[in-house]
This record gives structure tokens, C-alpha cells and sequence, in this order.
């Protein structure tokens, strides 16, 4: 039993502590960003993890960006920035071609669906 | 994702990795005067699967063809969803509908580590490379580590074998399959584990309760299935060494050769010695035994391209562990009284085939047969006590796949047959088993929408030695929304009880072995295990300071109607094995979070408790050796350079500890174990995909049992028991190791 109380208690001390952050202006926004695989999963994300945001998650089946940001600290705008410098093109801005030459072989995604 | 149950045996039995033929279509929109237009950049994939293109400038997409999947989203942002049932090659128009409401898009899925099969009815959970990369040391028994559900423990103090357990039951119960073919079961039953190299595994799936019927009846509390890397995989070359302060050094070896677009295979080599002896706790034992294992297996997968697939192999293993006093030399004293020795020695060789044939103008559509041999023979001693034993294991089942009406239901069928023939040395006595099952099977499932499914099966099979074995099963999940889930499960279970092979640890003790056999002609005189198990599942995704996680409660019940008792209470120089008569029974209640801290850093909570009570000859006691009370904490922290940090706290309640209040003073135990921690930690980088290194501490704190070996200064007196382990027998364990893969 002392177990069960202490997980529990651990538990709940650790949910309740975030919930201050949530005063914050916080929105969600859905980008679609083109990439195919889990490796672009990955570049997706880390680029997408700039300064202010909170979660971002892309959905490789979907192309889409679930991504919540601070609208004090941070826009659509800059992510989108981003995410086509890590070379994948997304709503707001398409990538250079030197940007997109630095994904990997197997995220041509712009080559996809021409073979 | 979405078919992984329905189809669990035909992906394994055909492998559709590779497809052949392409489905074509295009996408359109149909705009407010009802006129239509292509739509570009469409995301088309088979349902479940990240098999996926996008729509090209004029709304053309061509997919490669899924032969396990016939159902194909077609999703375009703006736009509702689609998923279209297909029947045929015919080409498609495909048009979407434009939908005010954005926020309609598809479950997010995460890919974790560790990932609950979120869309099947069965509590499944799926232990990817990821997860298995957190236990970098070595085999099966040792990758559980970070899985909750699964408690690990040694058996003994001698031979340094570790047992699973779940839902507080000994790992017997649970059915562990390789690519859902028999494996571990029989004489494989204590050492079986420790035969399939951690750097062999693709993907290692939990089922907690019941599993389904077309792998045969004997899964009472779960199963694990074990998924080998495939000839046709991705990795071409792995090598993966191991080393640890023991002296335990291990190496594995994968290279994949594909010969034509047909054909390709694989060996996996894997090699491991412990050539040190080392005693850390000074009682003249060593803490684990020498060993030498030599592990190797050639796989091999075909594809005519046409439908017709097929893989088969062999596996070769020789194990040979010596453990005992330190001063014990297998060459010398083998048959003395001084020093005491155990040894081990096995030799195993297996077999399989399976093919499979989709039929390509109905993919839903398919059949396929899986075969399988085995031959085990296992030379060792414990003391002056020899046990020696022969396994012949012959395997084969059919099963045909397709659907009634729609795919809405779907059902297999099929039949089965399962022969093992054991012939056992036992000191002096000898015993010989002929056991043939055959039996045929009938699975349906029903699934409507993502919102329910049903997965209710019946296998009725003809024992030779215990007549007709009925099994029902049955699977149901409902969502009650996107984020919850519930499940439920109930089902039937019969397995044959192979008392000395399952109780090997036993042997390393003065204790005797008495069999109240209550007929003559079946296994050893008892009556086969038979059990009802019970479970409810909540699964919960919440989001939580914009982070994801996942609660999963659950609660299992098993119920014994015939159990074999090992019976080590009713006296402290013997072991009993009697038939049950009254009452046994499992409770088992989990709880489990995980939870994305950070981004890249997963926390891991669980909580679970087991109440685990038999009727003895004395009563009822509660299962000696099991912790009612496990807590456990996982950390993992990856960096974007791929460094890996990966931390588990383990705290283990008190157990009961068999009794020994009739020996003499002081060989006297206490009733109950203290409560513990254990704590591991692993930090490992990897380069260019193409490197990795690790390094790791088993039990940090250095916790140990003291005195694990009852009366280790006379191992041939009355008082001597190595069995009574209930902690770590070794302290703190460095170990390092390093894997290229290409």
C-alpha cells in the first residue's frame, strides 16, 4: 500500500506542477510539410522546436504539423522559416533548392511521386 | 497499424514487405457547382501502414500494392478523409470533399520506443528496436528490463538463469512464440530465453491475458512473440559486440544477402563466453556460471512476385554452462561430493517453413501453412543428481484467411497439429511422453468503423493423453473517443506441465522430488494445467502542458481449474508436485504513464500489484518468491546528436519466502524478504546510423542478497538450497559494448 500512495502522490506532484505555464498565450496551429518517412519525422521536428514552441508532432501520413507555440515569443511564420531551412517545404514557405538538397536520399519527397 | 491483429499470422506467414504490382488512381475535388478537379499533393496510404505516396500535378497517385491491407486513405488537408475498400486492380477515381472544419484530421500517431497496438483488441504492446536498444545486454531474459508488465528475476544462485513472469505467474504461462511459431516451451522452459540474442530481434510484441487461438491453446496469462530480422530488412550488415566486468563477452553478427528480386537470406551468428569464475558475495559460489554459447541461424524468403511467398530456416544452438563452487573443474570432479558442480549442456537443433499465397484478384483473400521441427537434448548434473533429457517437437498449421460479406468481417480458420515426444532421466527414474494435439480453429473478427471491434475465437483440438481441449477466447475493444479506449478479454488456456525441465533451478538444491501422480498414463501422473483468464484494459491518451501521454490501467484475473503445485512449503527437504485441489488464483492490477517530459525526453511511470494464492496441502498461501508491490520509473533522454541517456528505477516489495521453520536455527530464513531498489542506466551515441556505443550499470546501488545459497558450506548436506532467491545475486556490473550496421 505505501508503494501505491507514494506513485500516486509522485504522480500527482509532478502533473500539477506544469500547470502554470498554461497562463501563457499558448495556440495551436496544423502546418502541412511535406516529407515522407520517419528520418524526415525527426528533421520535421527538431526544426520545428525553436524558441516558444511547446510540442510539435508530424504525422507522416497525414504531411500534417500539430504545433503548439507561445505567441509572445514566436510566429507561424518563423516555424514555417524553419522547417524550410531543414529543407522541407510546408503552407507558408517552399524550401531552396539548396536547402532541400541537404535531405537525405530517401526524403526526396518532391521526386516522390514521379517514379 | 489497423490489421495487425487480423492478419497477425499471414504478415508473418507471407511477409508482404516487397510488393510486386501497383494500384493507380486519381484524386478530385468536387467544388460547389459540382464540377470536378484534380487535387495535387493528396496523401494516399493503405490503412494502418505508412506505405504512402502523394497525388501528382494532375491528381495521379500510384501505390505500391499492400496485399495484407485493402483499405486506402486518401487524405488531403481542407478535406474529409477517405478510405475506400479495395476490391480490385481497376483503376480509381477518388473524390474528396471539402470540409469547413480543420481540426478533422486523423489520430496523430506517435512512434515511441514502446507503442500500445492502439486499434486492436488485444492489450498488445510492441517492444521495437528503440526499446530494445535501452537493455543492451544480451538476450531475451534480459530485454524486459523496461517493461513494467514483466517481472525478471533469477531463479537460483547456481545456474544464473532468469525467469519472466506476468501477471505474477511464472513465465509457463506465458506463450513465447518466434514469427508466432512455437518456441520456447518444453525442456526450452528455464533456459529458452536465453537462446534468442537481443541482436537478433526486430520488434518483440506483449500480449498481457489470453491470445488468440490460432497459435494454439497453451497461452494461460499472455504472449510474447519474437520477430527475428528479415533476409529482405533494411540492414544489411550488423555487428554488435559486448562486454562486461565479469568477464561475460558476447558478439552478434547479422549479414543479409538478397540474390535476385526472388530470393534473398541472412545469417545471425551470435557467440558468448564468461571464461572468469567470480564469487562477489563470498560464499565459495560462483555468482553465475561459465559459459560457451554458439548460436547460429540461416533464414530464407522467396517471392515468386505473384502472390506466392514463402521464408524458411534453420537454427543451430549449443549451450554449455558450468557453475558451483569456485574450486569445482567439470574435468576433475565431476561425480565427487567435493567441491559441488552443476552443469549444463544443450544442444538444439530447429526448423521451420512457412508460406503463403494471397490471391491477387481478392487480396482479402489468403492462406497460408506454417511447419516447424525441433529437436532438444539437455546432458547436466547438479551435484551428484543428473537430469537428462530428449524433446522431439514436430509443428505444423494451416490457416486460411477471408471475409464474409465485407471486411467488416473477416475470419480464419484452419487446422493444427502438434506433436512433442520427451524422454527424461531423472536420477534413477525415467520418464517418456508421446503428446499429440490436433485441432482446428475458427476465428472471426468483426470491426466496425475504428470504433469497435470483437475478435472471438473457438479451438476445439484431440489430445492423445487428455482427450478433448475446448478453447474459447474472446477479444473486444471500444473506443469510447479518440483519446480512450477500452478492452476487454476472457478466454481459456491448457498447457502439460514439464515439472523438472520448468524446475531446473530445483535440482540445485538437497531437496527431493516427490510426484503424488493420481493416474498412470499421462504426464508424470498429473493432470494438465488448466486455467480461465479474465482482464479489463483503459487506455487513455491526455495531453498535459501541450505534451502527450498515455494512462493505461488494466486488471487481469486468472483461475485455476487444474494446476500442477510445486509445493516447497510443506517441507524444507523436499519439493511436492500434486494436482490442485481447491483454489488458485492471480490478481493482477497495473498502472502505467508514459509521458513526453521534453521533447526527446519519455518518462515512464508504473505501478502493480499481484495477489497470487494457492491451496497447498498446508492452506492457502500466497505464491512464495512473488513481489505483491513492483514500482517502477524509466527515464530516456535522446539529444539531436543522438546521444542516449536511459535511466530505470525499480522498487520491489517484500516476498514470501517458502518455509523453513523446520530446519535447524541457522538455516532458518525469515517469512518475507525485505523490500528493495534496483537501479540501471545506460548512455550511448550513435554516428552516422552506422556506429553505436554504449555504455552501461547494471544495479547502481549494488544491492545484493547476502547469502543467496542456503548452507553454501555444505552443498551436500540436508540444509543446502540455492532456489531461494528473491533479489540481485550479483552487486554493481559494468558493462560496454559497441554495433555497426549498415
Amino acid at each position: 500500500m505505501k508503494f501505491l500512495i507514494l506513485f500516486i502522490l509522485a504522480g500527482c506532484l509532478y502533473f500539477t506542477s506544469p500547470a502554470n505555464a498554461q497562463s501563457k498565450k499558448v495556440t495551436v496551429d496544423t502546418i502541412h510539410v511535406h516529407g515522407i518517412c520517419e528520418m524526415c519525422k525527426e528533421r520535421i521536428e527538431n526544426a520545428a522546436y525553436i524558441k516558444g514552441v511547446k510540442n510539435a508532432k508530424w504525422d507522416a501520413q497525414t504531411s500534417s504539423l500539430e504545433v503548439f507555440y507561445r505567441t509572445d515569443k514566436t510566429s507561424k511564420e518563423e516555424i514555417c522559416k524553419s522547417i524550410a531551412n531543414a529543407g522541407h517545404d510546408n503552407d507558408l514557405i517552399k524550401a531552396t533548392d539548396e536547402q532541400y538538397a541537404k535531405v537525405h536520399a530517401c526524403c526526396k519527397y518532391r521526386e516522390q511521386h514521379q517514379h | 497499424m489497423h490489421h495487425i491483429m487480423y492478419s497477425l499470422v499471414l504478415i508473418l506467414v507471407v511477409n508482404f514487405a516487397i510488393s510486386q504490382t501497383f494500384l493507380e488512381g486519381v484524386v478530385v475535388e468536387e467544388n460547389a457547382k459540382g464540377i470536378l478537379a484534380p487535387l495535387i499533393g493528396a496523401n494516399v496510404y493503405w490503412s494502418g501502414t505508412v506505405t504512402g505516396t502523394t497525388t501528382d500535378t494532375v491528381g495521379i497517385f500510384k501505390i505500391p500494392d499492400d496485399h495484407n491491407n485493402h483499405q486506402l486513405v486518401i487524405s488531403y488537408i481542407g478535406y474529409q478523409s477517405d478510405t475506400i475498400q479495395i476490391e480490385d486492380h481497376d483503376k480509381l477515381t477518388i473524390v474528396l470533399k471539402s470540409t469547413v472544419d480543420l481540426n478533422e484530421v486523423e489520430v496523430i500517431f506517435r512512434e515511441k520506443a514502446t507503442k500500445i497496438d492502439f486499434r486492436s483488441s488485444i492489450n498488445k504492446q510492441i517492444m521495437g528496436e528503440k526499446e530494445l536498444f535501452k537493455a543492451a545486454c544480451c538476450n531475451l531474459s534480459e530485454s524486459f528490463e523496461t517493461n513494467p508488465s514483466i517481472d525478471v528475476s533469477f531463479t537460483d544462485a547456481v545456474t544464473g538463469t532468469r525467469q519472466i513472469e506476468m501477471l505474477g505467474l511464472a513465465g509457463i504461462y506465458t506463450q513465447l512464440t518466434q514469427g508466432n511459431m512455437p518456441y520456447v516451451r518444453g525442456l526450452a522452459s528455464s533456459l529458452g530465453l536465453t537462446y534468442v540474442p537481443g541482436a537478433w530481434v526486430e520488434s518483440i510484441q506483449v500480449t498481457k491475458g489470453i491470445g488468440p487461438v490460432i497459435n494454439g491453446y497453451e497461452s494461460m496469462a499472455g504472449q510474447i512473440n519474437v520477430e527475428l530480422k528479415k533476409p529482405e530488412g533494411e540492414e544489411k550488415l550488423l555487428v554488435n559486440t559486448y562486454i562486461n566486468q565479469s568477464g561475460r563477452s558476447e558478439l552478434n553478427l547479422h549479414k543479409t544477402f538478397k540474390l535476385n528480386k526472388n530470393l534473398s537470406t541472412s545469417l545471425l551468428g551470435h557467440g558468448a563466453v564468461r571464461p572468469l569464475k567470480t564469487d562477489g558475495n563470498n560464499d565459495g559460489f560462483m555468482d553465475v556460471p561459465q559459459m560457451q554459447i554458439l548460436n547460429l541461424t540461416n533464414r530464407w524468403k522467396f517471392d515468386n512476385q505473384k502472390g506466392l511467398m514463402g521464408q524458411f530456416g534453420i537454427k543451430a544452438l549449443l549451450d554449455d554452462k558450468v557453475g558451483g563452487q569456485m574450486a569445482f573443474d567439470k574435468s576433475l570432479n565431476r561425480d565427487s561430493t567435493n567441491p559441488y558442480g552443476v552443469g549444463i549442456n544443450t544442444k538444439r537443433v530447429e526448423g521451420w517453413y512457412k508460406t503463403g499465397y494471397v490471391f491477387s484478384e481478392k487480396r482479402y483473400k489468403s492462406m497460408g501453412i506454417q511447419l516447424y521441427a525441433l529437436n532438444h537434448q539437455q546432458n547436466s548434473f547438479f551435484g551428484l543428481r543428473n537430469y537428462e533429457a530428449k524433446q522431439e517437437t514436430y509443428y505444423a498449421n494451416f490457416i486460411y484467411q477471408s471475409i464474409i460479406g465485407n471486411t467488416n468481417h473477416q475470419f480464419k480458420t484452419g487446422l493444427s497439429f502438434l506433436s512433442d515426444h520427451y524422454d527424461e532421466v531423472f536420477e534413477v527414474n525415467y520418464f517418456r511422453r508421446l503428446e499429440q494435439s490436433s485441432g482446428a480453429f475458427f476465428e472471426y473478427t468483426y470491426d466496425y468503423h475504428e470504433k469497435f471491434n470483437l475478435i472471438a475465437g473457438m479451438r476445439v483440438d484431440y489430445n492423445n493423453l487428455f482427450k478433448w481441449v475446448i478453447t474459447p477466447r474472446l477479444h473486444l475493444r471500444y473506443a469510447v473517443s479518440e483519446k480512450t479506449v477500452l478492452r476487454a478479454s476472457v478466454g481459456r488456456g491448457q498447457r502439460t506441465a514439464n515439472i523438472f525441465a520448468e524446475n531446473m533451478s530445483l535440482l540445485a538444491s538437497s531437496r527431493s522430488f516427490e510426484i503424488t501422480s493420481s493416474n498412470d498414463k499421462s504426464a508424470y501422473g498429473l493432470n494438465p494445467e488448466k486455467s480461465w483468464n479474465g482482464g479489463i484494459s483503459l487506455s487513455q491518451d491526455f495531453r498535459l502542458n501541450y505534451k502527450e501521454g498515455v494512462l493505461v490501467v488494466d486488471f487481469y484475473r486468472t483461475e485455476f481449474i487444474d494446476q500442477v503445485i510445486i509445493d516447497r512449503d510443506n517441507d524444507p527437504q523436499k519439493v511436492l508436485f500434486y494436482n490442485l485441489s481447491g483454489r488458485s488464483y492471480s490478481n493482477s492490477f497495473q498502472t502505467t504513464i508514459d509521458y513526453e517530459i521534453m521533447h526527446r525526453f519519455d518518462l515512464r511511470l508504473a505501478y502493480r500489484w499481484y495477489d497470487v494464492q494457492t491451496d497447498y496441502l498446508e492452506g492457502r498461501l500466497s505464491k512464495a518468491l512473488v513481489a505483491n508491490h513492483r514500482g517502477f520509473v524509466n527515464l530516456a533522454y535522446e539529444t539531436k546528436n543522438k546521444w542516449f541517456f536511459d535511466y530505470t528505477f525499480n522498487v520491489i516489495g517484500p516476498k514470501r519466502l517458502p518455509g523453513t521453520e523446520s530446519n535447524t536455527i541457522p538455516y532458518q530464513l525469515e517469512t518475507n524478504s525485505p523490500s528493495f531498489v534496483t537501479m540501471n542506466t545506460q548512455v550511448s551515441k550513435s554516428w552516422t546510423k552506422k556506429w553505436r556505443a554504449y555504455i552501461g550499470v547494471e544495479n547502481l546501488t549494488n544491492f545484493k542478497q547476502n547469502n543467496p545459497i542456503l548452507s553454501s558450506e555444505q552443498p551436500f548436506g540436508r540444509y543446502f538450497d540455492s532456489s531461494l532467491v528473491w533479489g540481485p545475486i550479483f552487486g554493481r556490473m559494468i558493462y560496454l559494448g559497441a554495433s555497426f550496421t549498415i
